[in-house]
């Protein structure tokens, strides 16, 4: 174990990886000379060589479309986008080709692609560069939808993602990608896809939640717990493959959920939890299923807006306040 | 090459084909005479016939793409290629199928939608492949391959090998910003990819000149500084002679080129757009200028007056031809469709 | 608040009756303190609580039969339990229901106007159904709009106990003016009449029949308990062994046959042994028969045989078995067909021990002392073939009992 930041956590695994198998690589925008715009990518350059760090034009449909292609034909991409906002142009080449070859096919072919970088709201970055979309791709068949919230799975899940055989779409958080904690320096760690994590035990709510919301339910938990709540945080991890296992299992325990995402509230994810649990786990059900996200506005710029614009601790807190009366 | 952790197999270990042993018949065999070409051409433009013919029967659905008329832009490359290229085109993809050899059984079940299909019938007429004989499949969307072709052509680069990645696309994907994307970074890398642009002068029921105010397509593509020339597509000389020589040039110096092809389809976009559609954006009298050119008469005669070919050699391949196709069409409907449990096969790699 | 649920005790237990508390609402509870003992299909156990904690509140009456996984009581720290404290009014409304009309049911006012649709949650609205409350007579105190939650519910069922379901009559005849009587059945009847109709109507039954030679086997037990006979080994513990060492023989009679179509070829025989008892057939198991020796079979299946007739079996000691033996030549029967307890795929009958007349080589008439076995087998995994040659390889063992002595 090392406590490192969620960012390094992101470059170990890309570094152990491609230590491991000649043919990952890093390709986009920045990741090379300037050494990731965040950081993320710093010091492979040095390292790999500028096949294997690969800086691109500004180009996000021929990024996505050199990764999908190279995957293809047999390397294992890591395509990195400045920013999930960014990644919009390239979306027929992730939805169209990327996720649609192995159907298409009939397995004959596949596409192990990893296409990864940051993603949410905040600091006044404003309607074009603050948002989470991450809908989008879970509501494409054939994308697995990988969201870390630790640095602990940031390494181990993209180590997977690298591996998976599919194409991955990871998104990281660019508020998360400071936050240190401990990290395994085992080569061979990786986490699985479709295991969501109980973050802290409850017994009255059920909190679901997934990057960086993962840590405004513990926050809002903490809170609630001194006005007698116990509430039940859980980490998604992935919304693709999804485990309604656990989900199900946590609200058979508590009868009561919360669904929160950072996304628009309308035909977002959340939308999906709840509707699933309304279908599969009816009778557990003793209050309704709130969602909490972001307002359904572009996000505007002043402080003051965009803070009321941004899915809050306080509107968690709320809603739980809201399923326990 | 195909290479997913070495499980897929390499062209030179192609699975058995189901045909009857019909020589000379498909470019997988690599017949590069003139005769050859002549004979893959041949089956291409009666292949495209059948296949109207089944789907005016309704064993044909979705969209019918017909390649009648540009043969010579397929069967004059891709006979070239070795084992390890690449190709990759567009949805008006069946001539490309047949020429790196895919059965005519395997297209014919495909378009059939039966499960013995070359994607297993889940794919149809837009979404033929044969990743064993390095056909990565039709696209059906305008531009869309060529952005996958820049990654294929980086893996070629990125393994140090000698091959060819060949991207077809027509004059419609010359306005789409992924293809610009795509050209500017091969162009940037210079990875081994052979453009060729089907410049059939109509994208849909939209000409080039209505489509683009600067029509010189080789402009286009030394922006993104690639080397470029043009060719006459309804010549089938000059198409196979310039092809030789591009493609030893990529091999050698590792770089992409760009071939524009001058060429005519001589039936509508697709099924829907027939004559009396036509009509909208074509004349009667131009169809019938470009008809005189037909490419497969002009090298037929050709070969007829060099001696390479006698009528009755011609007869003799055309009824080979048409068993080649009627065993296809009998394998076709004799062959199941998917079950329905196959439904949710091959959402993912792990399926 | 921790909800006590129906365990699962056993394999193929689907629901259990409460047959008493063995303690009250509002007594202390330790970890692992048996609460209350409910029956299964195979028998009667308690249900030892898995925390430690004050009885809150009992859910399911005695004599309700509860499907597993469903709550029968919650364990709380404060007697009565404690609903979390939310909004004050609601809770205090909530306390007035309780305390001021603890009585008739008709007395609690109705939330909800005539015929209007009673507002209520789906976890609520499953409670009462199980519970036998009315959810018009039920106050909601949920959602700050008077929805009915599990709380109300609970409460309600609490304060009126009336409005439980009437606790199913006790087994006992009921005289009928047609001439005869109705019997309700026990939970192990219930189970013995389903398990064989369904083993009937699914696996396909075929038997083999086979004569055993005894003597040997007979003069070699005398020998044994002559010496031990505080331990006595039987006939049957005999047959056990030697099925045992035959299974390892022939393991793909010890086998399963999946719901999805496989054969699973089991590592481990574990040979049940049917044993009639006053209430009902039960078949204790003898786990690893092949690495028990004969005088550990019987050991346990002594042991096992007494805890039958005594009622005390355990669920886990009714479980598992890969094949079971039935023995009815106690009783003079000659010879008889088992039914197949699935998901085995045989079982082996066993009849009397009898002299009979036996032509020699030399033409001269003997009396032997003979043995039936009977094979039943599941065709969909034992194929006629098999059968004999399993059975053919017990009779030989059974001939030559030396080959079946300890190692």
């Amino acid at each position: 174990m090392a406590v490192m930041r969620y960012s390094e956590a992101l470059r170990l695994a890309m570094s152990e990886e491609m230590e491991r198998d000649p043919a990952v690589f890093v390709l986009g925008e920045e990741v090379g000379q300037y050494q990731g715009t965040f950081r993320v990518t710093e010091g492979l350059l040095e390292r790999f060589g500028p096949q294997r760090v690969l800086d691109t034009p500004i180009s996000e449909i021929a990024i996505a479309g050199l990764a999908t292609g190279a995957a293809m034909a047999g390397l294992r991409p890591i395509a990195e986008f400045m920013t999930w906002s960014f990644a919009l142009s390239a979306m027929d080449q992730i939805v169209n080709h990327a996720a649609k070859i192995t159907y298409m096919s009939s397995g004959r072919i596949h596409c192990p692609a990893v296409f990864r970088g940051p993603a949410g709201t905040g600091n006044q970055l404003s309607a074009q560069h603050s948002q989470s979309l991450e809908s989008w791709y879970a509501h494409t068949p054939g994308l697995k939808v990988v969201l870390p919230y630790t640095p602990a799975d940031a390494k181990g899940l993209l180590k997977t993602a690298i591996r998976d055989e599919s194409p991955v779409i990871f998104m990281e958080h660019a508020g998360l990608y400071a936050t240190r904690d401990e990290v395994p320096e085992d080569p061979d760690f990786t986490v699985p896809f479709g295991q969501a994590v109980v973050r802290r035990p409850g017994t009255d709510v059920t909190l679901i939640g997934y990057s960086i919301m993962v840590r405004k339910c513990l926050t809002a938990a903490e809170r609630l717990a001194q006005e007698g709540i116990s509430c039940e945080v859980l980490d998604l991890r992935t919304l693709t493959p999804l485990d309604m296992e656990t989900i199900v299992g946590s609200l058979s325990r508590t009868h009561r959920v919360v669904v929160t995402q950072e996304e628009w509230r309308n035909v977002g994810f959340a939308a999906e939890i709840a509707a699933r649990l309304a279908d599969e786990a009816f009778d557990e059900l003793d209050a309704p299923i709130k969602r909490v996200g972001g307002a359904d506005v572009p996000m505007p710029y002043a402080k003051e807006l965009e803070q009321a614009a941004i899915a809050s601790v306080d509107a968690i807190v709320e809603a739980v306040r809201a399923v326990m009366a | 090459m195909i290479q997913h952790q070495g499980t897929t197999p390499s062209r030179q270990e192609e699975r058995a084909s189901p045909d009857p042993p019909l020589p000379h018949l498909t470019a997988g065999d690599r017949d590069r005479s003139l005769a050859g070409m002549f004979r893959l051409m041949l089956i291409t433009r009666r292949f495209e016939e059948s296949l109207y013919r089944k789907y005016r029967e309704g064993k044909i659905g979705g969209y019918l793409h017909r390649y009648d008329g540009q043969e010579a832009l397929v069967a004059g490359v891709i006979p070239l290629l070795e084992p390890g290229d690449y190709v990759l085109s567009t949805y008006r993809d069946h001539a490309h199928a047949l020429a790196v050899g895919t059965s005519p059984r395997e297209i014919m079940a495909e378009l059939m939608g039966r499960t013995t299909g070359c994607a297993g019938g889940k794919g149809g007429s837009m979404h033929l492949i044969d990743p064993a004989r390095g056909f990565l499949g039709g696209d059906g969307i305008v531009g869309g391959p060529v952005p996958v072709a820049v990654g294929v052509g980086y893996a070629i680069k990125y393994r140090g090998d000698s091959a060819v990645c060949v991207c077809y696309f027509g004059d419609g994907a010359m306005n789409q910003g992924g293809v610009h994307e795509a050209l500017n970074m091969a162009g940037l890398y210079r990875l081994p990819i052979l453009f060729i642009l089907e410049n059939n002068g109509y994208a849909m029921g939209t000409s080039v000149s209505r489509s683009t105010a600067q029509t010189d397509m080789l402009l286009k593509a030394h922006a993104h500084g690639i080397e470029a020339a043009r060719v006459d597509g309804m010549d089938p000389l000059a198409v196979r002679k310039t092809a030789e020589h591009v493609i030893a040039e990529i091999r050698r110096e590792v770089k992409p080129y760009f071939l524009e092809m001058t060429c005519y389809r001589f039936v509508g976009h697709g099924v829907a757009d027939n004559a009396q559609q036509q009509r909208f954006y074509r004349t009667e009298e131009e169809i019938q200028v470009w008809k005189a050119r037909d490419p497969l008469v002009r090298l037929k005669d050709h070969l007829l007056r060099t001696g390479e070919l006698s009528e009755a050699v011609v007869e003799r391949m055309e009824d080979e031809i048409s068993a080649v196709i009627e065993d296809a069409i009998q394998f076709a409907e004799s062959s199941p469709p998917p079950t329905l449990d196959t439904l949710y096969q091959h959402v993912y790699a792990e399926e | 608040m921790g909800e006590v649920r129906m365990p699962k005790m056993g394999d193929g237990m689907e629901e259990g009756t409460i047959l008493r508390w063995l303690k009250r609402e509002g007594d202390r509870v330790e970890l692992e303190e048996g609460i209350a003992e409910i029956e299964t299909d195979k028998a009667n156990v308690e249900i030892p609580a898995e925390e430690a904690g004050v009885l809150a509140r009992i859910v399911a009456a005695e004599g309700e039969t509860i499907p597993v996984g469903s709550v029968i009581a919650y364990i709380g720290d404060v007697p009565g339990g404690s609903a979390p404290p939310v909004g004050a009014e609601a809770t205090k409304a909530a306390t007035e229901v309780v305390v001021v009309n603890p009585a008739p049911a008709s007395e609690a006012l109705p939330t909800t106007t005539a015929g209007a649709r009673v507002r209520a949650t789906p976890l609520a609205r499953s409670m009462a159904k199980r519970l036998g409350v009315d959810l018009s007579q039920v106050r909601g105190t949920g959602g700050g709009v008077g929805r009915i939650v599990a709380r109300d519910v609970l409460a309600f069922a609490q304060t009126h106990a009336t409005a439980a379901p009437p606790v199913p009559a006790p087994p006992e005849a009921q005289p009928q003016a047609e001439g005869y009587t109705d019997v309700e059945i026990t939970k192990m009847r219930r189970a013995i009449a389903r398990r064989t109709v369904q083993s009937k109507q699914s696996i396909p039954h075929f038997y083999l029949t086979m004569p055993v030679e005894m003597e040997r086997a007979l003069d070699m037990l005398s020998q044994l308990n002559a010496k031990t006979p505080d331990r006595r080994v039987t006939v049957n513990d005999l047959i056990v062994r030697a099925c045992a060492v035959a299974l390892q023989a022939f393991p793909d009679v010890n086998v399963s046959f999946t719901a999805d179509e496989k054969i699973r070829r089991h590592n481990a025989i574990h040979i049940g042994i049917a044993v009639g008892t006053e209430d009902g057939l039960r078949i204790p198991v003898i786990t690893n028969c092949s690495e028990r020796t004969l005088r550990e079979i019987a050991d346990t299946a002594r042991t096992l045989i007494a805890r039958a007739r005594s009622g005390a079996l355990t669920p886990q000691e009714m479980s598992g078995a890969t094949f079971t033996v039935s023995n009815l030549g106690m009783f003079g029967v000659e010879e008889f067909a088992a039914i197949i307890s699935p998901p085995e795929s045989a079982i082996l009958a066993v009849g009397a021990i009898a002299p009979e007349v036996q032509v020699t080589d030399a033409g001269t008439f003997v009396a032997k002392k003979r043995m039936r076995l009977t094979l039943s087998c599941d065709h969909r995994t034992v194929d006629g073939l098999l059968g004999a040659r399993f059975l053919q390889e017990v009779r030989r063992l059974l001939e030559n009992p030396v080959e079946l002595l300890d190692d």
